[in-house]
Order: C-alpha cells, then structure tokens, then sequence
C-alpha cells in the first residue's frame, strides 16, 4: 500500500515533456527516457516486446461507460483488425454508475472484461489490490511511448512505481460564458487576464433577483472549488493521502472565495441547483451568465446556444486547473494477457489516438493530436483547453478510493445550504474527509 | 363438516407419520414445493449464507475478505449514518403503506364498479408502473423545483412560502413518499382488481336472495374476503417500502440521497462505492432481521383479522 | 328516482376525482411521447415544454440506427416468456402446496421462502455471480432465466388466492380419490384464473424492465434485452434525452398494449359484485 515516492517521481520525469508542470525535471531527450525505462522494476528491456500474443483467434471483451463515443471505437477496433485479423473485440456499453457495480462484480467473481475503461480516482484502489495487470511489456521503442503524454495524466496512472495504463482522452477546465447575457448587462466578456477579483465583480453584475445568476458555483471538485483551491496554492491532501488539507489557510480562503456567491445570490442556490442541474439546463438555457467547466461539455454548450463561449478561468496567486483523463486498462486474471497488451497497446499509440481524435467526442490525450478536436468546433476558442494543460493538477487518488471526496461534497452541500455557519466550512470538510481517510 | 373435522384430525396425526393418507399428502406435498425450493436453494439460500459469512468479514470487494468477527456488527450500533438512514426508511414506511393500502384499495373498488371509461382510468392509474423511470424522474424533478416547479408557483400565488420539497429533508420526506404513492397504487390496484374478481359470485346472489343491500353485502362479503389480498399486500408493502432505494436514487440522485438516505442506499453507497462489502451486507442483514420481526409478527396478527375460505 | 340521481351524482364526484388526479398519473407519459418527438434545441429548457418546436420523428428512427433494437426485442421476449411461464407454474404449484396440504415443515420452509425477499439484491448479486461463473451461465440465456424462475413473491401471492378459495372443493376432490396434482391442475387452477393472469402480467412487467441481473450476467449484444440496451442511448456527459425517451417509448409500448388487453380479465363479474 505504501507508495514508492522515488520511483513515482521517476515515472513522471519520463513522462514529462512539454507538458510537464510545477518544476519537474524537464527531460527532452527520448532516448533517455528509453535508457530510464530498463531500469522500471517489472519492465523488460526496451524494445523486447513480448506480449505474448501468438496469432490464435481470441475474443477479447472491452467495458466503457460511454455511448457518445462507441462509434470512434467501432473504428479503432476496424483499424487494429487489419493488424490482429484474429483478435474480435467485443465492446460493451454500461452507464457510469452501473459500470462500477458490474464491474465489481466482475472482478469479485472472477469475470469480467478483458480490457476496460479506468479513471484516477478507481486507479489506485484497483492496482493496489491487484486487479490490474501492468502494462510495461509494451512499453518502448515501437509500442507505447509514456513521453508523448501529459505527465500528469502518466502520474495518475502509475501506481507504487508500475504503469497500469496510457492515457486516452484527457479534459481540463475552463470559464464558459453567455455573450447575450454578458451584453444585455452591459459587462466585458471574460479574458485571459481575469482574476478572482473581476470575476465576483462580473458576477455582481450579471445577477438579477430571481435569475439569471452571474456565476454558476457547481457543485463539483473538479469543475469547481478544487480549481480555486490550486488556484490559491492551497492544499488538498497530503502526499501519503493520510490527511486531507482542505483546512489550510489558502484552502480555507478559497472556499471562502465561492461561498460569498451563495450568500451574496450571485449563483443559483445549492437547491436549484439540485432540482436543475446547471450542465444540463440552467447554462445552455442561458440562466447563467459564466461557469467553469470540463473540456467535455463544449459541445453540448455549442450546440446548445451560439451565443455561448469559453475563456480560461480567472487566475488567483496563480494558474491552475484540474485534469483528468481516462486510461485502457488490463484485468489481471484476464485468459487473453497476450491479445489484450496488443489491443491496449494499439489504443495508445497514434493511429488509435487520431481516429479518437477525428471523432471530435474527448480530447485525445497524445500530444500533437489535438487539432481535428479544436477544429470540430470553430466557434468556440477550444484552445484554451490545450493550454490549461500547462498548469494543470491531477485529481488527487489515494487508494481508499473517492470516498473522502464524496464527504467533502457532502460538508459543502450542507455549508453553502446555510445549515451551520460558513467559519465551519473547511474545518468540518477537513474532518469528515479524515473519517474517511482513516477508516 | 364431519368428514372435513375428521380429516384434519388424521392430518394433525400425520406429523408423526402416522397414517398411510397424512403421510401420501406429506409426499405431494415436499413434491409439489421441490422445484421452488431447489431453485430458491441454489440461487438465493446459497448466496444469502455466502453473504452471511462475508458479514463477518473486512472485504473491499476486489481483494480477498479478512475474517473481522462481529467487528461489523459492533460498529452497527455506533454508527450515527446507519441510525440516521433506519430513521428516514421508518419515515418514508409507515406513511408510505398506510396511504398506499388505502388509495389503492379505493381505486380498485371504484373501478371494479359499472362506472363509465373504467378501462380507461385504469389504463391512466397502472401508467406509472409502464413508464420508464426517466420520465418519472425528470417529471417529479420538475414539479419539485423550488425555483421554476409549478407546485411553487401555485403556493407563491396563493402567498404560502416555497418549500425546498427535495433539499430538506423535512420536505423531502414527504416529497418522496408522494412519488412512491403515486407509482405504487396502479401495481397493488391490479393485485386488489384480482382479489375482488376471485371472490366467489355464488356468495353474492345469496346474499341478495337473502335482501342484503349493497353496503351490507360490501362490508359483509366484499372486505372479509379481500382480507387474504389485503394481507399479502400489506405484507410485501412493508418488505418493499424497507427496501426503498431505486425511486429516491434515480429521482434525487443530488438532492435528497444526500439528505435522506434510506438503508439501502447506504449500503449500495459503502459496498460498491466506498469498498466497504462486508460491513453493507451487515447492514443488509440488520434489515433482513428487522424486516423478518415485522413479517412474523404479522403472520401472528393476522388470525385475528385475514378471514380465510 | 332520487336514489338514481344521487347514484349519478356521486359517480359525476367520482369522475371528477378521478380526472383530476389521473392527469397527474398521466403526465409523465406525456411528457415523454412529446419529448421523444423533440429536436434536440428544445431539450435545454428550465421548464420542460410540453409541445415541441418541431415533430421529429427521426427520433425513433435513430433509435434502431444506434441499437440492435431488434435483437433486443427478441431477447426480451423470448427471456420474458420463459421466466413467466416458469414463475407461474412453479410458484402456483409450491403456493397449492403451501396453502392446502399438510406437511412438517411447512411454515418454516415458507417463511425461509420469504427471507428471499427481505435482502436487498444488491448484496447478493456477487455470490450468485460465481454460482453463473461455475455453471459456464455468463452471457447465456439460461443464465437469464433460470436464476429468476423462482418467485417467493408469487408463491406468497398465490398462496393467499388458494386460501381464499372454499376448502369443499378440495375435500370433495378428495373423497373423489383424486391425487393432489390432479386437485392442484383441474380446480385450483381454474378457480384462481384471475389471480393467476394478474401474477403472469405483473411477472412479464417486471421481467420486460428487469436491470441490474441482466445488466450483471449478460456482456454481449446477442444476449442482452432491452432495459440493458438502453446504455447504448445514455452518454457519460450528455444524452440526448429526445432519443432516450423514443428508445424507452418503444420498449415500454407492448407493455401498454398488453395491459390493454389484460385489463379485460379482470372486467367480468362485475355487474354482481359492483358497489352499488
């Protein structure tokens, strides 16, 4: 369970590029990263690819949880075909919340995928309980090449020193805003050299009693108050995920940042947003003036109103916004290790990643890949989400899983309702993330 | 009446294996319960022991279970959330039952009469059951919202302040119990609709040879021997109402799931969501057990009021 | 003539009752046939409109573009007639059992029965998981079905049904020296007609809807039915929700079309036993 700090950061370097952050070690050279590679504990010689796979017909299953982006898959899996004529893989669909429990169950039962879809915070509490086979076999020259993806994302999926998956997609997190309701009130839009200060002031003025609010306070970590924090240089949890830091300072200011919106009613209150989930109708309707959210909503939002456009979000002592990312990833007691290291591999290299991108759905996470995605929809200035890449922060996945995050949601919830005094609000997240933490 | 007394008393006899008969229909019998009980056997019996011993486990789910005891059982009883969620599953049953008898009983009764458009209203009353959640949800969503809803509209106009319905969990109670009102009474209406129907014609025409008039044959025939429908209704009400989980998740999924968990959304939410499978399966015992006190207890009641052919 | 007019009064009270209450009934159905023929603009509205902008009947079209829908059709029937025709017999033939014979054991053997029900299916899924894995069941019909043939609910509903019939019949067919098999299939069967139609309705209902089984046991498109198909309409941040609903409207509309049909049974007798 213990985390092995120095092999971590190692990975990092390896995958750090230029997309690499906070003052990693910027290792430009490929062919050092490739000598560093020989050394991973579990990790073969560069280059000796041996998956293991031998041309026998195999049916490989492939879980996900998203519907919008089976037709991208439909053509990676044409396009690895005509490599592995032999290889049929089977994908399936399930919602998100039901992918978990079926996939649970899959694994307690000893079925499930081959190959499935994995995200951060389910990382950890997999690898560590070994579910996940590593992928280092593939890793090397002619097979998957960790460098070319953000190193964030590379960390994330990295567990005690061994790399359990290659980013496919990644969304970062950026300020959407209604030109219309920018220009009825008479304030300038959004730009990149807003900071918290102009945003309240916006906010202000954007808000009428009754709707629409200026500011859509999500209540969401990743689309909201954990940006803010980062923002702040505050902290979110120990680098042996034994104590949650929300109570810091910086923290503390930050949420108190946001609370002031609830209290001041320049957000909707967290009961109508409850009632009207601000992604799905109270911004595209256009009740909400400026919102920060993931890279994935841009289309929605495009579609939903042209008078809709994106900015990157306002800087506090400096930049800084979530990133994300989803891995493939191996079941360990899979009986296709062989087929299932070349699938994965094939959907971590580039052909895979720029059919990913043509389907215009999520960012492809390669670098260099990420044109066809910004090009699908010009009427947005998508580029800002490439950009944010720069100073972004992974999700912070300790193996106990997302509970602890759930708990902080649950105090904020609460808080920003007015159901104990707003002084309460990081010291009682702090605590009931802790509970968490520790049980 | 002779021979059924002496029957009965060979049959009382038969427990001790006495006679050919009793024994022959002791043989029918385990014959013609085989098949659910072997299926029952396999496919529940097993996994509900299985179950039973991972409740004496620490178990994540996706590695192998660690033997804790009745550490799972002990933290039971300290645990504020578990007593917090039995509380609100108590809140949302007991209303829940005694208006849903009530309604649906009513329903079936009116429409079990010569009244115009009957197929229709009944059509209209079962749609809840046939339609897909998502409607129900996004619906109810909508008729809640504190801010655009129209049930706030209509109080606003008539200057009653706006609930939050689903955000407190005062409201919420009620809130939900509503939804659940509303898609469970076309289900038990059905189930009464069959019990009026399997109630004997024979018994009515006597009764109306007899002079007996309309409320006389109503509370005299019609409600005794409803009873065995009424009871089983009453019965699998309270089991299902205990059980309460995929109405409040689907339709409060933000809202009231974290103001008003029931039982087995906690423990949906620490098996499957928070790794902790041995300590949800102690729940969902706890509940089996409660549950069970109540269904006995019923089982007792019922001779003094289920009447039975 | 006063007492027929006070019988229309009270029967205009009741239709008034009934309207009101059963517009409210109705409304989610509505307002899913509308939203199911919406473009996909009108489905940003804080306060869901119940006519769309323009009728787009590309909606239900998209839906057999997007899904094997078709496939799923026949799987869901197939799986459903199968589970009815098992629960119905088995469960009729243990409630006959439980309700008319005499056995040691019997209550306890039925009570036990019942336990089945008070557990929440979510803690179970696992286990009976491995007993599917053990048995080769995983993306099997037989995995589908078997499992669920074994109703406690309906042997308990039954149950009370054949207790509410006369026992004479039972002691008559006895002294008739028929076998109880016989008894159980020539006059208990009949007699519970209607409870019987009612029970197979309400399996074949929850059979078409059941999800979390079918979802855990079935990984493929050749086995799966359509509440697990409907994944294949709902995206991870969006969903087109016109298109959700036309799927959900066309898996749901045999379902309306069969009660139409059932709700017939339960119509006769009607002049006799009608409050009046």
């Amino acid at each position: 369970m213990t985390h092995n700090r120095s092999l971590q950061s190692l990975e990092s370097c390896i995958a750090s590029s230029r997309f690499s952050r906070r003052g990693l070690i910027r290792t430009s050279a490929a062919g050092l990263s490739a000598a560093m590679l020989a050394t991973l504990p579990g990790g073969r010689l560069a280059g000796a690819q041996d998956t293991g796979y031998g041309g026998e017909s195999v049916t490989l299953s492939y879980g996900l949880w998203d519907a919008a982006q089976k037709p991208g898959i439909d053509k990676q899996i044409a396009a690895f075909n005509q490599q592995f004529p032999n290889i049929k893989v089977e994908p399936t669909i399930v919602p998100f919340d039901d992918y978990w429990t079926k996939l649970q169950t899959g694994v307690a039962g000893g079925q499930t995928y081959d190959v499935f879809w994995m995200n951060a915070p389910n990382l950890p509490v997999f690898a560590a309980q070994s579910a996940l086979l590593s992928i280092e076999p593939i890793v090397g020259d002619g097979g998957a090449d960790p460098s070319k993806f953000p190193a964030a994302l590379v960390e994330s999926y990295t567990f005690d020193g061994t790399l359990y998956g290659i980013p496919r997609d990644f969304d970062t997190i950026a300020l959407f805003y209604n030109t219309r309701l920018f220009d009825a009130a008479g304030v300038d839009y959004p730009t990149d050299a807003w900071g918290w200060e102009d945003l309240r002031v916006a906010a202000e003025k954007l808000t009428k009693d009754g709707g629409p609010w200026g500011f859509g306070c999500l209540i969401s970590d990743q689309q909201n108050y954990f940006n803010f924090i980062k923002q702040n240089e505050g902290g979110l949890i120990s680098d042996d995920f034994t104590t949650c830091l929300i109570d810091e300072p910086a923290s503390c200011e930050a949420l108190d940042y946001l609370t002031q919106f609830f209290t001041a009613g320049w957000t909707p209150s967290v009961s109508i947003m409850q009632a009207n989930d601000p992604e799905q109708t109270l911004f595209p309707a256009g009740q909400i003036a400026m919102m920060p959210s993931g890279s994935w909503n841009a289309r929605t939002f495009g579609e939903a109103d042209p008078a809709i456009k994106v900015a990157p979000l306002p800087k506090g002592k400096q930049r800084a916004c979530m990133i994300h990312g989803l891995a493939n990833v191996i079941w360990a007691k899979s009986p296709n290790q062989g087929a299932a290291l070349e699938w994965v591999k094939f959907l971590a290299g580039e052909e895979a990643e720029r059919i990913l991108g043509e389907s215009a759905t999520v960012i492809p996470a390669m670098q260099g890949l990420q044109e066809d995605w910004v090009a699908s929809m010009p009427d947005l200035d998508l580029q800002v989400f490439l950009d944010a890449v720069e100073y972004s922060f992974p999700l912070p996945s300790p193996p106990s899983g997302p509970e602890w995050r759930d708990k902080i949601e649950a105090v904020l919830i609460e808080g920003w309702s007015g159901n104990f005094p707003a002084e309460e609000l990081c010291t009682r997240a702090a605590a009931a993330a802790n509970e968490a933490l520790s049980s | 009446m002779v021979v059924a007394s002496s029957l009965a008393q060979v049959r009382r006899r038969g427990r001790f294996g006495l006679t050919v008969q009793a024994r022959s229909e002791a043989r029918w019998g385990y014959f013609l319960v085989a098949p659910m009980m072997i299926g029952f056997a396999v496919f529940s019996l097993f996994a509900l022991l299985a179950s039973l011993v991972l409740s004496l486990t620490s178990w994540d789910v996706l590695s192998s279970p660690k033997w804790v005891g009745l550490d799972n059982y002990a933290r039971l009883f300290s645990d504020d959330q578990f007593r917090t969620a039995l509380r609100n599953t108590a809140l949302i049953t007991a209303p829940n039952v005694l208006f849903r008898m009530i309604f649906s009983l009513g329903l079936a009764l009116a429409l079990n009469t010569d009244i115009r458009f009957r197929s229709f209203y009944r059509v209209v009353f079962f749609m809840p059951v046939i339609t897909m959640p998502v409607a129900i949800a996004t619906i109810w969503k909508w008729l809640y919202d504190p801010a655009f809803g129209p049930i706030n509209a209509f109080l606003a106009r008539l200057g009653f302040p706006r609930p939050e319905w689903l955000a407190n969990p005062g409201t919420a109670v009620i809130a939900v119990v509503i939804v659940l009102l509303w898609s469970g009474v076309g289900y038990d209406m059905i189930i009464f609709l069959a019990g009026l129907q399997s109630i004997p014609k024979e018994y009515y025409e006597a009764a109306q040879i007899d002079g007996a008039g309309s409320w006389r044959r109503f509370r005299d025939i019609t409600l005794p021997l409803l009873t065995p429908t009424t009871f089983f209704l009453m019965v699998i009400a309270i089991i299902s109402s205990l059980q309460v989980f995929d109405l409040v998740f689907i339709m409060t999924r933000f809202g009231a799931a974290n103001r008003l968990p029931t039982v087995v959304y906690y423990v949906y939410e620490e098996g499957f969501r928070n790794f902790r499978m041995g300590y949800a399966i102690t729940m969902a015992w706890a509940l089996l057990a409660l549950i069970l006190v109540f269904t006995l207890l019923q089982f007792r009641l019922q001779r003094r009021w289920v009447h039975y052919a | 003539m006063t007492s027929q007019r006070s019988h229309r009064l009270r029967n205009l009270g009741l239709h008034i009752v009934l309207l009101t209450t059963g517009t409210i009934f109705l409304l989610p159905f509505v307002w899913s046939l509308s939203t199911s023929l919406k473009p996909l603009s009108d489905l940003f509205q804080v306060t869901p409109s119940l006519i769309p902008s323009e009728v787009r009947w590309e909606n239900y079209r998209d839906v057999f573009v997007t899904a094997p829908f078709g496939r799923f059709y026949m799987n869901t029937i197939f799986v459903t007639a199968m589970r009815t025709i098992g629960q119905v017999f088995i469960a009729s033939m243990a409630a006959f059992a439980f309700s008319q014979l005499h056995f040691p054991g019997r209550d306890a053997l039925f009570i036990v029965l019942l336990t089945g029900l008070m557990v929440p299916e979510q803690v179970l899924i696992i286990p009976r998981y491995v007993i599917m894995r053990e048995f080769g069941w995983i993306d099997s019909y037989q995995g589908l079905i078997i499992p669920l043939m074994f109703s406690a609910f309906g042997a308990f509903l039954l149950r009370q049904f054949f207790l509410g019939i006369p026992r004479d019949f039972l002691e008559a067919a006895k002294l008739e020296g028929a076998n109880p098999f016989q008894i159980y299939w020539q006059i208990y069967v009949p007699l519970a007609r209607p409870a019987l139609t009612a029970f197979g309705f309400l399996v074949v209902l929850w059979s078409w809807n059941e999800f979390l089984w079918a979802l855990i046991v079935t990984n493929r498109t050749d086995t799966q039915v359509l509440s697990v198909g409907m994944a294949l309409f709902q995206g991870e941040h969006f969903t087109n929700n016109a298109i959700l609903l036309a799927a959900a409207n066309l898996a749901t509309f045999p379902l309306l079309v069969l009660f139409l049909f059932f709700q017939r049974q339960l119509v006769e007798g009607i002049t006799l036993s009608g409050l009046k």
